[in-house]
């Protein structure tokens, strides 16, 4: 996931991200898993104290004949007032359900290949978009 | 490391570029002994593959040493590997079906917006071949990076010679699933469009696959030439009536099987092929589909219709109507590379198949220029051109 700077786990089922923000600016916030059944879903929610306030599940279930399994992620977000929400409906605001769906397809790249692909040739390359 | 750069339109130069390096644990980075220029490289140099930017490495066609791996990579420094064109996981459902150009995790995620819109799905990842296939460069250069070394690359006996083998890569497979896409039958007759280096070892394909008479269709002497030493009877398109003389020489019922070897910039002075040459100087993504028109009018009742030849965008004066009053089957598609590229090696070393006819010139790196222009401008005589970083320039 690219805008994620970090995550880090802070108890058994919380964890602190640091998101990259526009303009060099990051975005900090605490979630904890909820509704987990397991084998089938994981959701989560933003604590207290987070910078936006999200909340989401992303489900897995089988996909028709035997043709693998098929991950769907809903993701939901209240960005803050004032000059930092700006920036997050920024980060977001360029087509979120495209960037989902970039992010759901590398997931299934990794899963059934161990790896990202990626057509850049030397570590450093950026002008490859 | 030095490699052959698109700038524009016919605009191609030999540039120094970073080396590449290890992304991804599969990779493996290949010094390239031997590479091609192939037929498809000229819609690139032509300006009429859209997705192109100032500064891609070409090259699709390519062998070399391992130099470097990747901890995930099967591979060894030092093997002599051919690379496939296709860049292909081997474990996505299309990978598992045998489908290899339709890799669904080869493509970057970020370049598979346009495919995707374009064609209804994303296409995989093809070194050296435009953004919609990836951005990958290609191996046109001193030195390649290859993602997935543990499904593409094959490793090539010391014995034969990097011109026995480099056309694996790509125009050989492409040519034996031309036709094996034909579906022949023993008496089958098979009209080839095209004696470019696809059309050829279409016609030698269709040859070993037990075809009874295999008909060419071009307008270079020298190329017939050599479709004529495969056993091919000959057509000259400019001298002769294409589809008359196809209906004479199949008892009046046409070619069982025909197969396109042209592809998206087809020639002839007829109106159909006037009108797409117009469209196509003014946008890129218009396909002048003329060969693969005469084609389909060519092609017996109940025929079948095999595209190797490369497509890209939109076509019209398409004649669905034939297709369907006669019952025609199409196959086409990017080639399934690694499906073939096995049996094709030990046909190749058990001297059933000889590729190396077809090379006319071989060129250093540094020339690559002049071998695009060449093999632009004088088709009649530059075949098929081979470019090794090892030779000196002008050598």
């Amino acid at each position: 996931m690219e805008a994620i700077e970090s995550i880090q786990m802070t108890g058994e089922n919380r964890s602190a991200w640091t998101v990259r923000a526009p303009a060099g600016q990051t975005v900090t916030l605490e979630t904890e898993t909820v509704d987990v059944v397991e084998g089938e879903q994981i959701g989560w929610r933003s604590v207290e104290g987070s910078q936006i306030e999200t909340s989401g599940k992303v489900s897995f279930t089988d996909a028709p004949e035997g043709r693998g399994t098929v991950v769907s992620a809903e993701i939901g977000y209240v960005p803050p007032a004032g000059d930092l929400g700006r920036l997050v409906a920024k980060l977001f605001a360029a087509e979120p359900n495209i960037q989902a769906r970039h992010e759901l397809k590398r997931f299934k790249m990794l899963m059934e290949t161990g790896e990202i692909a990626t057509g850049s040739y030397y570590r450093d390359q950026k002008d490859n978009k | 490391m030095r490699a052959l750069t698109w700038h524009g339109t016919n605009d191609v130069r030999v540039d120094t570029h970073p080396d590449p390096e290890i992304i991804n644990p599969r990779d493996t980075i290949i010094k390239i002994t031997s590479t091609a220029i192939c037929g498809s490289d000229l819609h690139l140099y032509d300006g009429v593959i859209p997705g192109m930017k100032s500064g891609d490495i070409l090259g699709h066609e390519f062998m070399g040493e391992v130099v470097e791996t990747g901890p995930k990579s099967t591979l060894k420094k030092g093997q002599r590997v051919v690379v496939p064109f296709t860049i292909s996981c081997g474990q996505c459902f299309f990978c598992q079906h045998q489908q290899f150009s339709a890799c669904d995790n080869s493509n970057p995620v970020e370049k598979q917006d346009a495919s995707e819109m374009l064609y209804g799905h994303a296409m995989s990842g093809i070194f050296g071949y435009s953004h919609l296939t990836g951005g990958y460069a290609g191996g046109q250069a001193e030195y390649v990076r290859v993602p997935f070394s543990d499904v593409g690359p094959i490793v090539i006996p010391d014995h034969l010679t990097d011109d026995q083998v480099l056309f694996l890569s790509d125009i050989l497979p492409t040519g034996w699933m031309a036709a094996d896409n034909a579906e022949i039958q023993p008496g089958d007759t098979v009209a080839v469009w095209g004696a470019g280096p696809v059309g050829l070892f279409a016609v030698q394909s269709a040859v070993l696959m037990g075809a009874a008479q295999v008909i060419c269709i071009d307008h270079h002497p020298h190329r017939l030439e050599l479709a004529q030493k495969f056993g091919a009877k000959i057509i000259n398109f400019e001298e002769t009536h294409v589809r008359e003389a196809l209906m004479e020489m199949t008892g009046g019922i046409g070619p069982d099987a025909v197969i396109d070897a042209v592809g998206m910039e087809a020639h002839g002075f007829t109106p159909d092929n006037v009108i797409d040459v117009v469209k196509q100087k003014i946008a890129p993504g218009a396909d002048r589909g003329h060969a693969l028109r005469q084609a389909i009018l060519a092609v017996r009742k109940g025929g079948r219709v095999s595209v190797p030849g490369v497509y890209g965008g939109m076509l019209d004066k398409w004649p669905l109507g034939a297709m369907m009053e006669k019952g025609i089957t199409i196959k086409t598609g990017q080639t399934h590379v690694q499906k073939y590229i096995k049996d094709l090696l030990r046909r190749i070393e058990e001297g059933e198949i000889d590729t190396t006819f077809l090379i006319s010139h071989h060129l250093s790196l540094e020339d690559a220029p002049t071998g695009y222009k060449n093999f632009h401008d004088k088709q009649n005589e530059w075949t098929k051109v081979v470019l090794r970083p090892d030779m000196a320039k002008g050598a």
